[in-house]
């Protein structure tokens, strides 16, 4: 018996150092392409064609994971299994990771297309210094409708309207819909006092019998017609908008918000060069400019927006005019106790 | 003696070593992480804390959230139970259809749940199959609410469990003896009679095990709610993968497993004591 524990250990312990192996892939950080790369990006937000041209042009195989929320992208970051090259979190995102020391410092010899980002976009208060961070993608959280359903121009105060009810559907994310909340009331959302999230809460509450669902991505219901009004990322809604003419979108009276999500390379990447070589062919314009039509989201490339017609550069959701820009709000992060309050006070809303 | 012992343990190890790291330890892991301390934004402090158990324990929420899911997983598995047994009961006497039949409850299996209940999706909703049928005919004038409430959130686990209902049930009543039937039969006993005291005793460990692979992954599935109600609803596979994957708070998620699965086993032994003793009286 004592003999079978100790070959049935070590077995386990067999399988345990097999397990805990690495598979050097080779490459370095000096010029030499590794044979794979890492991506771990938010999902339908990279097409298959661009990851296929890199390969054919690189010879470097990416693959591409997907995740749907900043926190599950950190989650599986923390836990170690896969070791990403690439991640892609929202800019407020970026500067946790900044704080707690995860992610290495870029090569910008190795990423000469930085220069065709606009002006605006560099050095963003979430990383002064361009140090650890280029832009992805940007874009706002505002409504999208139906404009045979709904008349005039909605605000978020519409989304209460009984005559839309079982029609709308708010963000499936206690941050996002708390915010909009937070907004409608002239709240303020990057700074909600403990107070404010409990009247947040009883609004959403009103809310909650008005919604056709909580949706993060509700292009397939507004296409279909069966959402008319949505509180969702401008994204969604240029993909509604593309097979949906009815469907439009607009940043509302009491703001809207804005998010912008960056590339960065985490300090568990082995294949720091290679990474840096793939953000450069990303922010090629052509590359840049395809990343867009795919996902109709903003494109911060000023090479990619030179390539654009100008219908698409006036698009409303992925280019709101300046004056709606103007009044809407970037996300910031919140200390943990107003995070964990929010979390708390959303599930209550829909157990209740 | 102590080589058989030696012999039936390495025999056994391959199928141990599987418990012992796919089932033994990851219970572990969780229960250790749901006495760690949270770093706040998510990061795992490797110091004692019951500040997890206390936040659920103390909002009423999360344990009506664990009875609300009890409750609908336990009406969905009772529902699959009278569906499955008749359906079983003939499948098992139907000859030579037999196989192809059992073929039949096993196809959709091959196909994800997901992707099956984004069909209930296509027939249910507002702008769906069933509703403009209806219309259509004139039954109605405005289409009926048929997702976003408990009643599809139950439908989709029936559909979704009834093959593991049906397959536990379906064996037992094919291995049944024929000759018990035929000394009832001789006895004097009506099918009536022979089915309520012959039959239905001795598939009694189908209709357990049925009950049992129907009702736990019932009470923990979370696709459900989320397709058919829209996240409107809420059960407590979606508070647990909510705290992982969106509050990061892994410390709340496994201290609501540990007690999920305290809770079910606890319910499951129930049903088992409650059941076995009427299992008694039907061979009075």
């Amino acid at each position: 018996m004592k003999h079978f524990v100790k070959l049935f250990l070590a077995i386990v312990l067999v399988l345990l150092l097999a397990a805990c192996g690495s598979d050097d892939a080779g490459g370095s950080s000096d010029g030499e392409l590794a044979d794979k790369l890492y991506l771990f990006n938010w999902g339908e937000y990279m097409p298959q064609e661009v990851l296929d041209s890199f390969e054919e042009e690189f010879g470097v195989e990416v693959v591409y994971s997907t995740y749907s929320s900043n926190q599950e992208m950190l989650t599986k970051l923390n836990s170690g299994t896969v070791n990403y090259d690439i991640v892609v979190p929202t800019d407020y995102i970026v500067k946790r990771m900044i704080n707690d020391d995860l992610l290495l410092e870029l090569n910008m010899d190795n990423i000469p297309n930085f220069e065709n980002i606009q002006s605006v976009f560099h050095e963003r208060d979430f990383d002064p210094d361009n140090k650890f961070s280029v832009p992805y993608l940007y874009g706002s959280t505002g409504i999208a409708y139906n404009t045979t359903k709904i008349e005039g121009t909605p605000s978020y105060a519409d989304l209460w309207n009984e005559a839309y009810a079982g029609h709308v559907t708010v963000q499936d994310d206690p941050r996002e819909s708390l915010s909009m909340v937070l907004q409608t009331l002239g709240l303020p959302m990057n700074d909600p006092s403990e107070e404010d999230l409990q009247k947040a809460k009883e609004e959403l509450a009103k809310l909650h019998p008005n919604l056709l669902a909580y949706d993060s991505s509700p292009s397939a219901q507004l296409i279909s017609g069966e959402a008319w009004i949505s509180h969702t990322y401008s994204g969604e809604a240029g993909i509604a908008m593309l097979e949906n003419p009815d469907i439009t979108y607009v940043l509302p009276e009491e703001g809207g918000e804005l998010w912008m999500d960056n590339l960065v390379i985490p300090k568990t990447s082995e294949n720091q060069y290679t990474a840096e070589v793939f953000i450069n062919y990303l922010l090629e314009p052509e590359v840049s400019k395809q990343l867009s039509d795919a996902f109709p989201y903003s494109n911060p490339n000023q090479g990619a927006l030179d390539l654009m017609s100008e219908e698409e550069r006036t698009n409303a959701a992925s280019y709101p005019p300046e004056d709606q820009l103007a009044n809407a709000q970037w996300f910031e992060d919140l200390p943990p106790e107003t995070i964990q309050t929010m979390n708390r006070l959303y599930k209550e809303v829909k157990v209740e | 003696m102590i080589k058989n012992i030696r012999l039936a343990y390495s025999m056994l190890s391959p199928s141990l070593i599987w418990l012992l790291l796919f089932l033994i330890v990851p219970i572990v892991m969780v229960t250790v992480i749901s006495f760690t301390t949270n770093e706040g934004y998510g990061g795992i402090i490797y110091e004692f804390s019951t500040e997890a158990y206390e936040t659920a324990f103390l909002s009423s929420m999360y344990l009506k959230v664990i009875w609300n899911s009890i409750v609908w997983a336990f009406i969905a598995t009772i529902i699959c139970l009278f569906l499955a047994y008749p359906f079983a009961y003939f499948i098992a006497h139907a000859g030579k259809w037999k196989n192809l039949l059992i073929l039949l409850v096993m196809i959709p299996f091959w196909t994800n749940l997901l992707v099956r209940l984004y069909a209930w999706i296509i027939l249910l909703n507002g702008e769906g199959v069933i509703n403009n049928f209806l219309m259509d005919l004139g039954l109605i004038s405005d289409p009926l609410t048929l997702m976003y409430t408990p009643a599809s959130v139950i439908l989709g686990m029936v559909y979704g469990f009834l093959p593991f209902m049906i397959l536990p049930i379906y064996s037992s009543i094919e291995q049944l003896d024929k000759t018990y039937l035929e000394a009832a039969e001789d006895l004097g006993a009506n099918p009536m009679k022979t089915f309520f005291t012959v039959t239905l005793p001795l598939t009694f460990p189908g209709i357990l095990a049925g009950f049992i692979i129907t009702f736990v992954p019932a009470v923990s599935v979370f696709v459900v709610t989320d397709l058919l109600t829209g996240s409107k609803l809420v059960m407590v596979g979606n508070v647990i993968r909510d705290a992982f994957l969106i509050e990061m708070n892994w410390q709340l998620g496994s201290a609501l497993s540990i007690l999920l699965m305290v809770l079910v086993l606890l319910s499951v032994l129930v049903f088992m004591k409650f059941t076995s003793s009427k299992d008694k009286n039907f061979l009075v």
